[in-house]
């Protein structure tokens, strides 16, 4: 006699289900190893996400037997799943809203720039509402990026820490190449915009937080204004600094991160915009904006940021 | 205790299994239910006091401007464990404490679904409480917030073993949470007695059983954060290093994935307390019973929707804080909808404002006080001014104290004669409700004011002429009547215990069924399994008309072998020590933390082929003896 | 030693509300908690690829070939853990013990390609340190590596003990809920292969 509680299938529905699971598992490693010129990428992503659902329902139903077994226990295995899944998407989506777009971006071919333009498309309905203007979605991918003035509202530390996503995104979207056609470098709003990363720790007023976070105000001429000081200033951004440094009569140990992932474009930006905020310019001996081909020509030489403290110290200040 | 035993022969295995029935064995190898929801509070209480003590030096800091009777290193260490320990070994095992004692008997079953697992629970939360605060004495305790957000935590910030033993004292509290989550799961779908379906379930359990998918659901998203935290700092990997490209808001947002739904986890439980305290002292049913229901499933829910509301600061962007924001609006309904039963319970009842019914009044009122804070703190632009100030210290601590203590004072006035067979006396029970309630209003009120005019919290001293000086001196007074009563509550414990009045089997005219048999309640709860027809069923048995509620239940199949019992087991409290040799070893030594493994290793494959084991009782053949 | 000895005393005939064996729930509660252990590992990793500042990078290192064949393995080792499941049930305990070995035989050949995998991308500069690719990768599919061993090692004791004392047919719950786990153990790398491997090479 067979006790109520134990649910199974028959031994030939086992045998189904494990070729169809095989079959299953051929086909995704042929979806990706194989080319299939008639299916855009977006269409092999969700056809593999679909076929490992049906692998996941069909373990689950028939060899877990969920499908001859109680509710209670699809209740309990349910909970989870619905929860988890709807955790793994909600990250995703508040992460990484826009990492498809730099995937499409970089492969070729007419169809990639249609799916490119399909999720502008998609993408616009959010940035109307955030943004009545359009805006120029070559050089500024990043409508989630506060404009400043919100940005100095919240003077919380972990800002900058979310913000590195759409820079990414940013720097991916738009490489270096492309936007060295432009003539004339216009830094300007780009700057004040890219300062979003900054102004969590050197806040919207360039003062920073007395023993913490040094002041960029009255403290980035004195850099600029020494020999070798603009390409110290590139170097801080591209690979960090950290360790024990003077600024302003007040001692200062602590980590700037790194900052390598924005663009070329938006690291000069924001130095140019730092230099001339919060009474800067009066201060600097003469200004010439940075280039993006400055920064540029100082990638790749993978510095620490030891070693970038070291480039300071060799700095003479006034 | 002549209880007829039948000698169960037992299988060779490391250690014989232990059949003490009184003394300290006893008690370390118990898995009566009943006794292991009475260890619970002797050791959350215990840990309540110490949270409390932490608390009592951080208000004396800030009692006047300027202070140094503690130096900010040592302050930092107070408040983390402040908030560390009145959240996880505080509030969350005097919440446990009661669904052990309570739940089986208030299903009609005998012990919960896994008696040994139920007291490996507790002995690994025990382990988990000594893991933490002995890192006072072993180079400072964690100093990063009861939080731990990322960077602070990593070796450059915090380079001592005090985030170390915070990581390794959570991941056990996990593992115990987790595990007694299982159990009260499997015990409230599997051991309802016969009749018992779950619309008939006393809201107790109701509100136990969502607490329990919240612990099962909520717990992996920390556990994971941890590991990941404690594979930067042991193992250099990235996850919240920024040099690397790691990120530490991830790490908000896995803690407030688990940390949210632990809120819930934390006054859920209360709730369901004042929900049965309320309608016995009206002497009316609970007003709306399947929407106070509903609303509780649907408050668990929600709470995983809610996170981002602890980050509306951290620069989601727009999208994602109104998102947030509505969602823990939407929270706010389920909640007001309880609320309003509750007063309709009330309504038209003849009350008698006994001690439990105090504590369960005050709970409405500053539990509501405490949401309405909460709503407005779920309004972005409110909270970008007043976040990390004072005035989120004091919707907490409306939350958590008004709300959750409360509660579980509610709680432990009406339930302490079935525990222990002697009354609570009345008198003193009014003071201490009076002097906490008065104590906890004038400590937290006026933490409201104090951060609406910018008093940030978690700083060691503040300057004078700020405006705080007044309103910390108040709250600080506060503390100390809030203490009094806590002081008189023990004392009257202590007192009552022994000497208090004789309590009958159902001194409150009650409504559920752990009313229906003797305080306090023999071993095996109920000689016979009760037969359930109705919500409110011994209400109805006793003033109800006959058959009040329809469908007749199955009769349980008879059996002349008696009532089986669990036998006692040592693995479980073998297993948890072995936990805790495995917890410093992660901190101090990897080999140490090998032998506690094999240890636990071999107490699992132990515990497994020691099988139930047991006993069987006769307790009609007895009566009659 | 009888059966009933070695459990101490007969399975206690106690009321139930529900015909599901209390330990069958218990695993689906666990089942559904694991459920978000995973979850939040995987979020981890979706979070942050592509955010590697340095290679090794996903696209260089991952073989598809290699994983298809140890994610068929452990699909098919799923299959044989129902048709152990199933020779228990009907009291053919050879077998049911042909079986269980295969299982653990096709997880310890699973656990092999794993072993291999891992070796060959720390050789090609992939660590825990390195980059974050590295971090969410190792701790991912290592935590399942995890979950594969202690299901190896519950399946083994299960076969062993059949050797040491006479099996009946009413263990097989004991059977059906290791299976229940090890399904669990199969359909997370269905997730992972796809997460992770696959979705990088479209």
């Amino acid at each position: 006699m067979k006790p109520s509680h134990e649910a199974g299938g028959s031994v030939h529905s086992y045998i189904v289900v494990a070729l169809v699971l095989a079959v299953i598992t051929y086909m995704e490693f042929a979806l990706v190893e194989y080319d299939f010129n008639f299916l855009s990428p977006q269409a092999v992503i969700f056809w593999l996400v679909l076929l490992s659902v049906i692998k996941f329902a069909l373990v689950v139903l028939f060899f877990m037997h969920l499908r001859y077994d109680s509710r209670i226990l699809s209740g309990l295995f349910g909970s989870g799943l619905v929860i988890g899944v709807g955790m793994v998407l909600a990250l995703s989506l508040i992460f990484a809203a826009f990492q498809g777009l730099s995937l499409a971006q970089e492969s070729a071919g007419g169809e990639a720039e249609a799916a490119a333009e399909e999720l502008i498309a998609e993408r616009s309905l959010l940035e109307r509402f955030l943004y009545p203007a359009p805006k120029d979605f070559g050089l500024d991918v990043s409508p989630t990026l506060p404009p400043p003035e919100i940005v100095g509202i919240k003077g919380e530390l972990n800002l900058a820490l979310t913000l590195p996503a759409e820079e990414a995104v940013g720097s991916e979207a738009a490489p270096p190449s492309e936007i060295s056609a432009v003539a004339a470098f216009d830094w300007q709003e780009l700057g004040a915009s890219t300062y979003g990363n900054c102004a969590a720790c050197h806040q919207p007023t360039g003062q920073g937080i007395p023993a913490a976070f040094p002041p960029l105000a009255q403290n980035l001429p004195l850099l600029y204004n020494a020999e070798g000081g603009r390409a110290y200033l590139i170097s801080v951004l591209l690979y960090g600094l950290q360790g024990q440094i003077d600024v302003l009569g007040q001692s200062y140990s602590s980590v700037m991160p790194a900052w390598q992932q924005l663009s070329d474009e938006q690291i000069a930006a924001v130095l140019n915009h730092s230099l001339t905020s919060w009474g800067n310019d009066d201060l600097l001996a003469d200004f010439n904006a940075i280039e993006p081909a400055e920064v540029a020509a100082l990638r790749g030489q993978d510095l620490g940021p030891q070693q970038v403290l070291e480039l300071r110290q060799q700095l003479v200040l006034e | 205790m002549a209880l007829g035993k039948q000698a169960a022969e037992q299988p060779g295995g490391l250690l014989t299994r232990p059949t003490a029935a009184r003394g300290i064995w006893s008690w370390l190898t118990t898995v009566d239910h009943k006794r292991i929801g009475i260890l619970y509070f002797v050791a959350g209480f215990f840990f309540f006091l110490i949270g409390g003590l932490e608390a009592l030096v951080i208000r004396l800091q800030l009692a006047r401007p300027n202070q140094a009777l503690v130096d900010p290193d040592f302050y930092n260490q107070l408040f983390t464990m402040h908030g560390t320990t009145m959240v996880f070994l505080g509030i969350m095992p005097l919440s446990a404490a009661f669904f052990n004692f309570l739940v089986p008997l208030m299903i009609g079953a005998r012990d919960v679904a896994f008696p040994r697992l139920n007291a490996f629970s507790f002995w690994t939360f025990l382990a988990g409480g000594i893991i933490l605060n002995s890192s006072f004495f072993l180079g400072g305790a964690p100093d990063a917030g009861w939080f731990g957000y990322a960077p602070m935590t990593n070796t450059q910030f915090s380079p001592g073993t005090g985030i170390d033993f915070w990581i390794v004292g959570l991941q056990i509290l996990g593992v115990a949470s987790l595990m007694a989550a299982f159990n009260f799961i499997a015990t409230i779908i599997n051991m309802r007695a016969p009749g018992m379906t779950l619309m008939r379930m006393p809201l107790f359990v109701w509100m136990t059983l969502v607490v329990q998918f919240l612990v099962m659901l909520a717990f992996p998203a920390i556990t994971i954060a941890l590991i990941e935290l404690l594979f930067d700092r042991q193992v250099g990997t990235n996850f919240f290093n920024v040099v690397n490209g790691g990120l530490p808001i991830m790490w908000q947002h896995l803690f407030w994935i688990f940390g949210h739904p632990e809120v819930y986890i934390l006054i859920l439980p209360a709730m369901g307390i004042v929900s049965e305290v309320l309608p016995t002292f009206s002497r009316k049913p609970l007003f709306g019973y399947p929407v106070v229901v509903f609303s509780g499933v649907f408050i668990g829910f929600m709470g995983f929707a809610v996170w981002s509301h602890h980050m509306f600061t951290t620069g989601l962007g727009p999208v994602a804080n109104a998102a947030f924001a509505l969602t823990t609006m939407t929270i706010a309904i389920p909640t007001g909808v309880k609320i309003f039963n509750w007063l309709a319970t009330l309504w038209g009842g003849q009350i008698r404002f006994s001690t439990p019914m105090l504590f369960s009044l005050a709970f409405i009122a500053m539990f509501t006080i405490g949401g309405i804070s909460g709503v407005m703190l779920a309004v972005p632009p409110v909270d970008a001014q007043v976040q990390d100030s004072y005035f989120v210290v004091a919707h907490i601590h409306y939350v958590l104290i008004g709300g959750s203590l409360f509660g579980l004072f509610s709680g432990f006035y009406y339930w302490f004669p079935k525990v222990t067979g002697h009354m609570l006396d009345e008198r003193t029970g009014k003071w201490v409700f009076w002097l906490m309630f008065a104590g906890a209003n004038i400590t937290f009120f006026p933490q409201h004011f104090l951060g609406l005019i910018g008093m940030p919290r978690r700083i060691q001293t503040y300057a004078t002429g700020l405006g705080f000086d007044l309103w910390n001196l108040i709250s600080t007074l506060g503390v100390f009547v809030l203490s009094a009563g806590i002081l008189l509550f023990i004392y009257q414990v202590l007192r009552d215990i022994r000497l208090g009045e004789r309590a009958a089997a159902d001194p409150w005219d009650g409504r559920t069924l752990e009313w229906s048999i003797p305080s306090p309640p023999p071993v095996y709860n109920f000689a016979e399994l009760p037969e359930v027809r109705d919500r409110d069923q011994l209400w109805y048995q006793k003033h109800g008309p006959k058959h009040h509620g329809g469908g007749l239940p199955e009769k349980p199949a008879e059996t002349d072998q008696g009532i089986h019992m669990p036998g006692q087991s040592w693995y479980p409290l073998m297993t948890a020590l072995g936990l805790l040799i495995f917890a410093y070893g992660l901190v101090y030594n990897l080999l140490l933390a090998g032998l506690g493994l094999v240890a636990v290793i071999i107490c699992i494959y132990s515990w497994a082929f020691e099988g139930v084991g047991g006993y069987h009782i006769h307790p009609k053949t007895e009566e009659q003896s | 030693m009888n059966h009933t000895a070695a459990h101490g005393v007969a399975e206690p005939l106690e009321h139930r509300s529900t015909n599901i064996p209390d330990r069958k729930i218990l695993m689906w509660a666990f089942l559904g908690s694991d459920v978000m252990f995973f979850g939040a590992l995987i979020a981890s990793y979706v979070v942050y690829k592509g955010r590697s500042l340095t290679g090794p990078y996903p696209a260089e290192i991952l073989d598809i070939p290699l994983t298809t064949i140890s994610t068929f393995v452990l699909l098919m080792s799923s299959f044989l853990m129902v048709l152990a499941l199933h020779a228990l049930r009907e009291n053919d305990i050879p077998r049911f013990r042909l079986w269980t070995f295969g299982v653990c035989l096709f997880g310890a050949i699973f656990l092999g390609f794993q072993v291999y995998e891992f070796r060959a991308f720390f050789q090609e500069g992939l660590s825990l340190q390195g980059n974050l690719f590295g971090s969410t990768f190792f701790l991912l599919t290592g935590t399942h590596g995890v979950h594969v061993s202690i299901g190896v090692l519950w399946l083994m004791s299960l076969l062993i003990g059949s050797y040491l004392r006479p099996i009946i047919r009413k263990d097989a719950l004991n059977l059906e809920i290791a299976g229940l786990y090890w399904h669990f153990v199969d359909i997370v790398w269905i997730v992972i292969f796809t997460v992770v491997y696959l979705v990088e090479f479209v």
